[in-house]
């Protein structure tokens, strides 16, 4: 256990304790907001990304040679047709796939190198997703769905119902903390969805089809309250996407195809 | 922990049925071994009664109680034995009892007399009222204290069998049933009377009785001695008396038979737990890959199974040693039904166990399962 804390410090990743300080104290959106804008630090680095799955005949390329690369307060649309690689890289940035060849830092920590048990400690201190199905746990509230990312983290209690309830508020979901999903509209459970993400401050948000299931107004204001918060916070977002529509709440846009990334 | 206890509480409905599945397995199974325990006692309860450490038979009658005969003479010879403390003879009749003098066939009950020597071993242990019979006092005994609910009591005569030698009541002993019939227990002498009305043939030139009760010197290990006392005493056949229980007719087969419906029962148990945690875990496997993502270990989501395991198994078996006790109180004392801590607990250990293996059993599929299939949904 402690090996691998330090391990993961050495490789660049903050001690959690210090990530929760900086979760506790963070003043906001509004002193956050100025330290957005593309010209923050770099945050998401993947050079030279290829990821091949199965092997002999089976093999199947999903990502040649891509490269991204986020800077604090970026939020990036991540464009290309079905099968073209999006969740591969995706899920590479995020530490739940390992890349064939190539080099991928987050804020720092080289993530290719992690073993299973640091790649789940470092998604679960360090990213946020945003999935498109079966998001949220069915059998817990609003608030709890968030709490659980906190305790995946480790981040003592009182200090994840603090955070738990001022996200809950920010995003507009004070009156429904206590209402399970099956009591939530698809919208409103996209919004807890942004709230877990958000729990433990991380680094980076990963999205995926975050509106697949929304209407175009419900998916506008999904979207369009991502881009507040992740702009807001100084975080780097990528968001896959199918629809056009949703580029416009992004910094730029980034199409991939057979596993190229272009653009 | 706490998802998992959440979980419980609010999809109560699905564990709550897998919860009474068990409760009702364990009913079953308490029920059985509580039964098999009754049946055990009331069948061997007067031979654990004469509370002594060997019995000596007479060879060739394959340890048959009722068919063993040994001249009463042998208990100097087996006393003179390197390792024996003590020897009392023991003779054993089965019939019926009744408490007239006249027979009314409606009226029997059926019973055994034991005869024994006072303050030898053979002397039933157990006396919960009154008194045992003393040396050389005949026409006096002392009974177990089920013939209690058919009204008998101290100072009421008994006859047994077709002898109209009138028996008084004088004290009551507990756990000392023979066959499940009550025992009276008396001295020798009254025994040997009884024997020569209902048994005459057995009368011969010298005293007999069945076989011999035998009490070893502390220290001394007891099937050592049982091989000294049959060297020295030609035509015997000396057995401990776990042996002489375990070789009573039917009762290995009672026990085999209650042991494999409770095995089977068992199995039942196993294949409702594990399918349980099965399905669950299947039901399951896109909420288990979202919350790997977002970084749950796997051995806490495991962890989670176990504990839900652990939660089911430990209150269903509580709840059933509850209703059985509360069933147990309201049966009718004919019904063998006796409480042994020991097997209940291993009922315990046995239930916790087999909740556990099918909850490890959901691990494998636990940790099979890529967080990576948590992103990208379906396909798009
Ligand atoms: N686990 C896998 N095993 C084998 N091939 C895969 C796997 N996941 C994805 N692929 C293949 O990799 C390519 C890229 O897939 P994916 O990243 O899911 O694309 P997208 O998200 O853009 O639809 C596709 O050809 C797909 O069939
Ligand atoms: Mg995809």
């Amino acid at each position: 256990m402690t090996d691998q804390a330090s391990d993961l410090q050495e490789a660049g990743g903050q001690p959690e304790s210090q990530d929760n300080e900086t979760a506790a104290t963070e003043p906001g959106v509004p002193e956050a907001a100025e330290k957005s804008g593309v010209s923050g630090k770099e945050v998401v680095l993947a050079r030279d990304v290829s990821k091949v799955y199965g092997s002999g005949h089976a093999a199947t390329t999903a990502l040649r040679d891509a490269s991204v690369h986020l800077h604090e307060g970026e939020f990036m649309a991540l464009l290309g047709p079905s099968g073209s690689g999006k969740t591969t890289l995706l899920s590479i940035l995020g530490a739940l796939l390992t890349p064939t060849s190539g080099e991928v830092t987050v804020s720092g920590t080289d993530i290719t190198e992690l073993t299973s048990k640091e790649q789940s400690r470092f998604r679960a201190n360090r990213i946020g997703f945003v999935f498109q199905n079966f998001n949220l746990v069915p059998f817990l509230t609003a608030t709890e769905n968030m709490l659980i990312a906190a305790q995946f983290a480790s981040v003592p209690k009182r200090q994840a119902q603090d955070r738990a309830d001022r996200l809950l508020e920010e995003l507009g979901l004070s009156e429904l903390r206590n209402q399970i999903p099956s009591q939530l509209s698809g919208g409103e459970r996209q919004r807890v969805a942004i709230g877990r993400a958000l729990m433990n401050d991380p680094d980076a948000i990963l999205v995926d089809e975050p509106t697949a299931n929304l209407d175009t107004k419900l998916g506008t204001a999904v979207v369009e309250l991502l881009a507040r918060e992740i702009k807001g916070r100084g975080k780097a977002g990528i968001m896959v996407t199918h629809d056009v529509r949703m580029v416009e709440f992004t910094d730029r846009t980034v199409e991939i195809l057979d596993g190229v990334v272009c653009c | 922990m706490g998802l998992a206890w959440k979980e419980m509480l609010r999809r109560r409905g699905r564990f709550l049925s897998v919860g009474i599945a068990l409760l009702l397995i364990n009913l079953l199974v308490l029920f059985l071994v509580s039964q098999l325990t009754g049946l055990d006692e009331g069948q061997t309860g007067a031979i654990r009664a004469l509370d002594s450490d060997l019995l000596t038979f007479d060879a060739g009658v394959d340890q048959s109680l009722f068919r063993s005969s040994i001249p009463v003479s042998d208990v100097q010879e087996a006393e003179a034995v390197e390792g024996v403390a003590a020897v009392g003879p023991v003779g054993i009749l089965f019939g019926t009892g009744r408490t007239e003098a006249e027979v009314v066939p409606d009226e029997l009950f059926d019973m055994s007399v034991f005869g024994y020597e006072p303050g030898s071993p053979g002397e039933p242990a157990g006396l919960v009222e009154g008194r045992l019979p003393r040396a050389g006092e005949t026409g006096v005994g002392t009974i177990d204290e089920t013939v209690k609910s058919d009204g008998v009591e101290i100072g009421d005569t008994v006859y047994f069998a077709e002898s109209d030698r009138p028996i008084e009541i004088v004290g009551f002993v507990d756990d000392s049933t023979f066959q499940l019939q009550p025992t009276l227990w008396v001295e020798l002498g009254t025994w040997q009377e009884l024997l020569a009305v209902v048994r005459p043939e057995r009368v011969g030139s010298e005293p007999t009785a069945n076989v011999l009760a035998v009490d070893v010197d502390p220290g001394a290990d007891p099937s050592e001695v049982a091989r000294e006392v049959d060297s020295s005493l030609p035509g015997t056949e000396t057995v401990t008396v776990d042996d002489a229980i375990a070789a009573l007719p039917g009762l290995s087969e009672q026990r085999q038979t209650f042991f494999t419906i409770i095995g089977m029962t068992y199995l039942a148990a196993a294949i409702v737990v594990t399918l349980f945690f099965a399905l669950i875990t299947l039901e399951k496997a896109e909420q288990i890959g979202i919350l790997k993502a977002i970084g749950a270990r796997t051995r806490s989501l495991a962890g989670s199974v176990l504990v839900q395991g652990l939660l089911l198994a430990i209150p269903a078996f509580l709840g059933a040693a509850a209703v059985t006790v509360l069933i147990g109180a309201t049966l009718p004392p004919e019904l063998p039904f006796a409480i042994d801590t020991g097997a209940w607990l291993t009922v315990g250990i046995v239930t916790v166990s087999v909740a556990v293996i099918g909850a490890l059993l959901s691990f494998r599929r636990i940790s099979r399962i890529d967080p990576a299939n948590a992103i990208g949904g379906t396909g798009d």
